[in-house]
């Protein structure tokens, strides 16, 4: 694809979410106009009462810097996702990535484990949801493999579906339930300064991990044989961008809870703008997917008097897309 | 120079082929001949490394395939899978790019000299001006001529292709077969898989005949593709007759 629709992406990208990341500053139960933003920001202005500062540096800022890192991570996972299954369907959510990391930090929760435990427990519980599906659907190959791997993570994220709910059953309905419940809507409401310092080492690393692999992933679109008559380490590379992807998604569930589509329709709007190549792919789709979850935060938060969980705004845009995906996908054989 | 000795393949218990053995030398072509399933994909599979043998073994240029590593595998040998409809629509260069990552690190990207090498072997096989455009929007016989370019941008000595010609109407047939002729006569070694006897008889200097899971003849392709042979693989009489100095396949009539 060529460049100028790459740098146009990449510009359109950086404008889109710097504009709504100053929107977001702004608006609220407590609206700040944009010189009294400017004045908190970089002058430490004292005439202005101290919850301004409040506002702008402990409520804000840590949820507009939260819901671009999650949107980022989200939607990088499910770029490398789409591209190493060969698959433009899957994402976290359709893997089981999503619900498997969730059941590993709702039992970290159920357990009133550490944070760090609960994202390791993500991470691990993502891990072990996605060998789950990626083992079904190997087995399967009678199926088209497109539909199968999808089945596939549907009925995984059933059954993991069922242990969260047990889980939630045997919760303390008092302190543990509503903490679960609240947390598995999805939202990025009580995300904070700690939530960011503690998140962004492992998400940044994650995309890191996959930038630094972005040409050769290229190559795991290819039929196995192929890439390894090619010279590819096949089961290394993938389960190399596998750990990075469910690292960037098992994080952003510990700290935001299931925000689903975003992996999903995301890297496909920005495959349709930039091409399949991840050089390209892997900076678009984490841009845009950054602003589209900040987009859909401060949407959720602003256009109604009681906060709408970011995951039901995705929902509403995710689902029409999904099914357009469906109609327009060509028969893999 | 590979050297296939004793060769056993298949999987695990189920033996397709047994005890195959042949040297080619540069410039050598290999035909096999076979219906589908045969086993032609698993030979080729075996061959190129991709499936551990279950008896003998693949020699080239002295050296064991199965101690290889896949860089050092992609180096000498290139695989021209059949065409098939890709997922995602990379560009024509950058599919023929792909043929470099054996050279490319883990972390690294094609340089300028890989960039060079692709373009090249697109020129190679005369599609320069297809560069551009997605692998999704050529035509069938475009994709294989790119996929042979992808080979060529690889660098190895021996090329594998499985059904080079299949679903390719009449004009990309004979592209693609001209062009396995030209890299035979840049010494390269061919093996090639084909549904078609007269293109074993055209281009080939050797032919495998499976069917059912076993080998049925390796030799010359004069000595191979005899009128029984040919018509026991494919269950209907035909004989192999000389016209206009070139020998072809033609059925039996009452």
């Amino acid at each position: 694809m060529n460049d100028s629709r790459y740098a146009g992406a990449i510009l359109f990208g950086l404008a889109a979410t710097s504009a709504l990341a100053i929107a977001a500053m702004t608006l609220g139960r407590f609206p700040i106009s944009l010189p009294d933003l400017w004045a908190v920001l970089w002058r430490d202005d004292a005439s202005l009462p101290a919850s301004y500062a409040q506002v702008v540096w402990n409520v804000r800022a840590p949820r507009v810097a939260g819901a671009l890192l999650v949107g980022a991570a989200l939607s990088s996972a499910g770029a490398a996702f789409q591209q190493m299954f060969r698959n433009p369907l899957v994402a976290p959510d359709t893997l089981g990535v999503s619900a498997g990391a969730a059941l590993g930090a709702v039992g970290a929760i159920f357990m009133g484990l550490s944070v760090v435990a609960i994202q390791a427990l993500a991470f691990l519980g993502g891990l072990a949801a996605v060998a789950l599906v990626w083992l079904i659907a190997s087995r399967l190959r009678a199926l088209d493999p497109l539909v199968t791997l999808i089945l596939t993570g549907i009925v995984v994220a059933g059954l993991i579906g069922a242990a969260i709910s047990l889980l939630k059953y045997l919760a303390d309905p008092y302190n543990q339930l509503p903490v679960i419940t609240f947390w598995l809507l999805g939202s990025l409401a009580s995300f904070g300064r700690q939530d960011f310092l503690a998140s962004f080492t492992p998400i940044a690393a994650a995309i890191v991990a996959l930038w630094l692999v972005r040409w050769r992933v290229n190559l795991l679109t290819l039929d196995d044989d192929e890439a390894r008559a090619l010279g590819i380490h096949v089961t290394a590379l993938r389960g190399y961008v596998v750990c990075a992807a469910t690292l960037a998604t098992a994080t952003a569930v510990a700290f935001s809870g299931i925000i689903g589509w975003v992996g999903l329709v995301v890297p496909h709007c920005a495959r349709l703008l930039v091409g399949p190549g991840f050089t390209r792919l892997l900076p678009v789709a984490a841009l845009l997917g950054a602003a589209f979850v900040l987009a859909v935060d401060t949407l959720g938060r602003t256009i109604a008097a009681i906060e709408i969980p970011p995951g039901v705004l995705t929902a509403l845009v995710g689902s029409p897309v999904f099914v357009y995906l469906l109609a327009r996908v060509r028969r893999s054989d | 120079m590979l050297d296939v000795e004793g060769l056993s393949f298949g999987y695990g218990a189920r033996v397709v082929g047994e005890g195959v053995a042949f040297t080619l030398m540069r410039g050598e072509v290999l035909a096999v001949l076979g219906g589908n399933g045969c086993g032609k994909t698993t030979f080729f599979r075996t061959l190129l490394g991709l499936l551990p043998a279950l008896a003998g073994k693949v020699v080239i240029d002295g050296l064991d395939v199965a101690r290889m590593s896949p860089q050092g595998r992609a180096r000498r040998f290139a695989y021209v899978p059949q065409q098939h409809a890709a997922p995602f629509a990379f560009t024509v260069t950058d599919a023929v790019l792909m043929g470099r990552a054996a050279d490319v690190g883990w972390f690294a990207q094609p340089t300028a000299d890989d960039r060079l090498l692709a373009a090249e072997a697109l020129e190679r096989v005369g599609i320069g001006q297809l560069g551009r455009r997605p692998m999704t929007e050529i035509s069938g016989g475009e994709r294989q001529l790119a996929l042979i370019a992808r080979a060529l941008a690889q660098g190895a000595g021996v090329l594998v292709l499985d059904e080079p010609t299949a679903n390719l109407d009449y004009g990309n047939k004979l592209r693609v077969l001209r062009e396995i002729e030209r890299l035979r006569g840049e010494g390269r070694t061919i093996l090639f898989s084909t549904h078609d006897p007269d293109h074993a008889l055209a281009h080939a200097d050797r032919a495998l005949l499976m069917a059912d899971g076993r080998v049925l003849a390796l030799a010359a392709v004069a000595d191979a593709l005899t009128d029984e042979a040919l018509s026991a693989l494919y269950k209907v009489p035909v004989r192999v007759t000389e016209v206009a100095g070139v020998r072809r396949v033609f059925p039996v009539t009452r």
